[in-house]
């Protein structure tokens, strides 16, 4: 028996929705066109909040880094000036080790949770963008 | 039921509201012909306007009417798997809050993008 494929439903996709969809003002204005919508989304896509989000977040390790070693440096300079400041020290490097620890564990978290709500997003896109040859 | 719009002239004409739109299947665009076959156009244009070289004069049916029964008949015994179903539901209803778009696809286009599907599977003749 014959059955229908999620590739035939994207490749059907475009010659159906194209006349029964109407853009915003602000995309008609940008010189776009039903038939062209995946370039659209893409653009979309490429400027939701989520994926500025999404690079925030692998941004946030590398600047918390830098943030707790900076404030460090007065900490190493003062430990080096007291007595047992070599302890000081130690407990400082434990105190940095930690926390990025649990960075390195929880932001992969959020990021694959943010990129799951964005996949959702441009689903819709990516359907579109592959049906493109029909137009 | 078949309609042309030609995309330059509009005199006498007007855009169909969206409700009458949401009735064809599907909308395919024609574009200008490939070199090609604008080369074979101008080689039998010296035959252009004789009757004898009409369209309708030299067209053949390429079909009957039992073999469109047939085909809808085949058509409609297409399967629908739940997920493929599912995901032409999530692509419908994601088109209503689409950034881009003011005006998403409507019930009956979810109806009909099935059974473009379903053809198209008759066409292609994949199990």
């Amino acid at each position: 028996m014959i059955s229908v494929t999620p590739d035939e439903i994207q490749l059907i996709a475009l010659p159906v929705l194209r006349h029964r969809v109407r853009l915003t003002p602000e995309a008609e204005i940008e010189g776009a066109h039903p038939g062209r919508l995946s370039s659209i989304a893409d653009r979309a896509s490429r400027d939701s909040p989520i994926d500025k989000m999404i690079a925030a977040l692998s941004l946030l390790p590398t600047l918390k880094l830098i943030r707790l070693i900076a404030l460090g440096v007065p900490l190493w300079l003062i430990a080096l000036l007291l007595p047992a400041g070599w302890l000081a020290g130690l407990a400082y490097l434990v105190l940095l080790t930690a926390l990025c620890w649990r960075d390195v564990n929880t932001i992969p978290e959020l990021r694959s949770s943010a990129r799951a709500v964005s996949c959702r997003h441009v689903s819709l896109s990516a359907s579109i963008s592959r049906s493109r040859s029909f137009y | 039921m078949v309609a042309t719009e030609n995309p330059i002239e509009y005199e006498g004409t007007y855009p169909l509201p969206e409700a009458q739109l949401d009735r064809f299947l599907m909308k395919v665009v024609v574009d200008y012909p490939a070199e090609e076959e604008e080369r074979a156009m101008l080689k039998s244009s010296p035959d252009f306007g004789r009757k004898s070289a009409q369209p309708h004069s030299v067209i053949q049916p390429v079909i009957g009417a039992e073999e469109i029964a047939r085909l809808r008949a085949a058509t409609h015994a297409v399967r629908v798997d739940e997920t493929v179903l599912e995901y032409a539901l999530k692509l419908i209803r994601q088109s209503r809050s689409f950034p881009s778009l003011t005006l998403g696809a409507s019930p009956r286009a979810a109806i009909m993008l099935l059974q473009a599907a379903k053809a198209l599977a008759v066409l292609r003749g994949h199990d």
